[in-house]
């Protein structure tokens, strides 16, 4: 059916031809856009490990010093808020890979098998996806968890006060209560619409062989989803250096909550834009070959899915 | 007034033909449903959908009681609220609404609420439509024409999506102030104007998939390649340009990562939400009732928008999911 436009119906011996130049003019901005923004940014990314700020300027370390950053970087991991940093973050591998996709899953299912108002459900769990996340953590923050919030009635009947929950030991859980909480709806999303492409066939024929429904969603469900699972596992993991906002608009990134992404967006706002750019990359050359040797793995688990 | 009892009466049948046959579908849907031997449950089957509807039921009353405590607030007087924060407001009013309307401060950076929606609007609108059109492009040009490196450009694009990189922010920074591009509202939707992403990859399915016949149709008519574009392939795509650019335009709107940072002095409205939660409730001199009636006031447009295009949304967004 596809044709090439250049080689039907146009002279071959003219290089620049209507054709060409459609294609020159469509293609120039995204391919430069494409050049300055992300090739351009990241080689920069890399240029940047290697300056630092002088008077309020970045300028270029000398050769004798050239690993200035990276060595400063390696003497901080010595540091506890930088321990815990990295702690905190890789904390959200958890959350998100071992707690929320799996729940995610299992909520899923029962969606996708029809439950009772399961369209309704659909519509409660779109709403993370479509509200600005500084409303959910508003919600979140004052609405349920606080000394007026709808909980505050059987709190206080416990004794216990609702506005310590956010202070020390117990906000870090404050934060990763509410990333299951808006981040299931977003996995259910997805998940459902992998199990809507399982072929009709299949399930009739567990169905008269008498399969029943937990052998069924993890010898059948799961092995007939795994691409979209293995998609959601992977941005789990990017999740790690990514998230940001949670911490920042729940807890300040205060008790232990600062994350690598929040410390990056937080450094990137003043001049020494090196330290942000030094840590950014090595958390890429640690994390990148993991997250792609994992998505690699996954996908063999169940090969690719064909239906 | 006669003319106008009419036209009620007439809406009013018109509204119950489509309550009845929305009804209707709905009934045959679940007869169909109760004869499917797909949904067919055995009684332990039962009591566990039993068991698992009520933990939706609860995990929905997680997410709408909390809006409804914020909607019933918003229409309560503070001083009400400071004592009684569960009970109805004694005295409904819309005061909260007036203030929030009219609110502005340095933290806000002298900005109202209209002037954060109207900064959204331009932003994540323009933002929505350069980037659908230069992604439009770049999908038509990779799945359509054979042209050198063009398998490359393909390439390129998937592995930019699947490749993690972190900490590319302080880059791209330092390289848009050197474009004197931040602060700007060009800025901004310069920022989100790529034609290469999850965006390229739906329509370039979309185009790879269409119908050649047409273009060829209108090639033997003399049609030049732009005229294809604008004129016949543009119309074609326009089920799935729209779904993009509904669920771009979502993700834009809510995106609070950019415009914090190249607009932190024009706050958008996620931006301004910021700004407005920690100017009314640090300090001493605390305006909940009017921040939650912000909250509501900002949540309109955007049910509106998920309730008039809901199937597309719903439909679409499994296949490329949201951002922000």
């Amino acid at each position: 059916m596809e044709m090439s436009a250049v080689k039907k119906g146009l002279p071959k011996k003219k290089f620049f031809n209507g054709t060409t130049i459609f294609i020159i003019v469509m293609l120039f901005y995204p391919v430069a856009h494409f050049l300055l923004m992300w090739l351009g940014v990241n080689i920069n990314s890399i240029l940047l490990t290697f300056q630092t700020p002088v008077r309020g300027k970045l300028q270029w370390l000398p050769l004798d010093d050239l690993f200035f950053n990276y060595e400063t970087l390696f003497v901080s991991f010595q540091m506890e808020t930088r321990q815990s940093l990295f702690l905190a973050s890789l904390a959200y591998f958890v959350v998100s890979c071992l707690v929320t996709l799996p729940i995610s899953l299992f909520f899923s299912y029962f969606i996708f098998k029809k439950i009772r108002g399961s369209n309704f459900f659909k519509v409660i769990f779109f709403i993370p996806s479509i509200l600005p996340l500084i409303i959910l953590t508003i919600v979140y923050r004052y609405g349920i968890f606080s000394n007026q919030g709808i909980l505050s009635p059987m709190f206080d009947a416990f004794g216990w006060n609702m506005a310590a929950l956010f202070i020390d030991k117990s906000a870090r859980w404050m934060v990763w209560l509410f990333c299951v909480w808006a981040g299931i709806g977003y996995n259910v999303i997805l998940l459902t619409a992998g199990m809507s492409r399982i072929p009709r066939e299949i399930l009739e024929s567990c169905k008269m062989d008498g399969v029943k429904p937990m052998r069924e969603f993890f010898k059948v469900v799961i092995p007939l989803t795994w691409p979209t699972i293995t998609t959601l596992f992977v941005l789990g993991m990017m999740s790690v250096f990514g998230v940001f906002m949670q911490p920042m608009f729940i807890t300040q990134g205060q008790y232990d909550t600062m994350t690598i992404g929040l410390h990056i967006y937080q450094a990137s706002r003043g001049i020494g834009l090196n330290e942000p750019a030094t840590l950014g990359l090595f958390c890429s050359i640690i994390g990148a070959p993991i997250i792609l040797l994992t998505r690699f793995l996954l996908n063999k688990r169940y090969g690719d899915v064909e239906f | 007034m006669g003319m106008w009892s009419f036209n009620m009466s007439a809406l009013i049948m018109k509204f119950k033909k489509i309550i009845d046959k929305r009804k209707a579908l709905r009934e045959e849907a679940r007869y169909q449903l109760s004869h499917d031997v797909l949904y067919r449950r055995s009684k332990w089957t039962k009591v566990l959908f039993v068991i698992m509807f009520v933990v939706f039921v609860l995990f929905t009353i997680s997410f709408l009681f909390p809006f409804a405590w914020v909607l019933m607030n918003s229409f309560k007087p503070h001083s009400q609220f400071a004592t009684d924060f569960m009970g109805l407001p004694d005295q409904w009013t819309f005061q909260n609404y007036i203030d929030a309307f009219t609110y502005s401060s340095n933290a806000t950076h002298n900005f109202t609420i209209f002037q954060m929606l109207g900064m959204s609007l331009v932003i994540a609108g323009g933002g929505t439509i350069v980037t659908v059109f230069t992604s439009s492009c770049a999908a038509y040009v990779v799945a359509k024409y054979h042209f050198p490196g063009r398998n490359l450009i393909f390439s390129i694009a998937v592995f930019a999506l699947i490749i993690p990189i972190v900490g590319a922010l302080p880059s791209q920074i330092q390289l848009m102030r050197s474009l004197n591009l931040t602060d700007t509202v060009i800025g901004c939707i310069f920022l989100y104007s790529g034609g290469f992403g999850m965006n390229f990859l739906l329509l370039y399915s979309y185009f790879k998939n269409l119908s050649w016949t047409y273009v060829e149709a209108a090639r033997i008519d003399g049609a030049s390649d732009f005229r294809i574009f604008f004129k016949i392939i543009i119309p074609m795509a326009r089920g799935p340009i729209i779904a993009i650019s509904i669920i771009q335009l979502i993700g834009l709107w809510n995106d609070y990562l950019t415009p914090s940072i190249y607009l932190p002095k024009m706050p958008t409205i996620a931006v301004g939400l910021k700004y407005l939660t920690d100017s009314l409730i640090s300090g001493a001199n605390q305006r909940f009732t009017m921040l939650f009636a912000t909250i509501i006031f900002v949540m309109i447009p955007i049910i509106v928008l998920f309730t008039a295009f809901s199937k597309t949304i719903m439909e679409n967004t499994s296949v490329g999911g949201l951002k922000g």
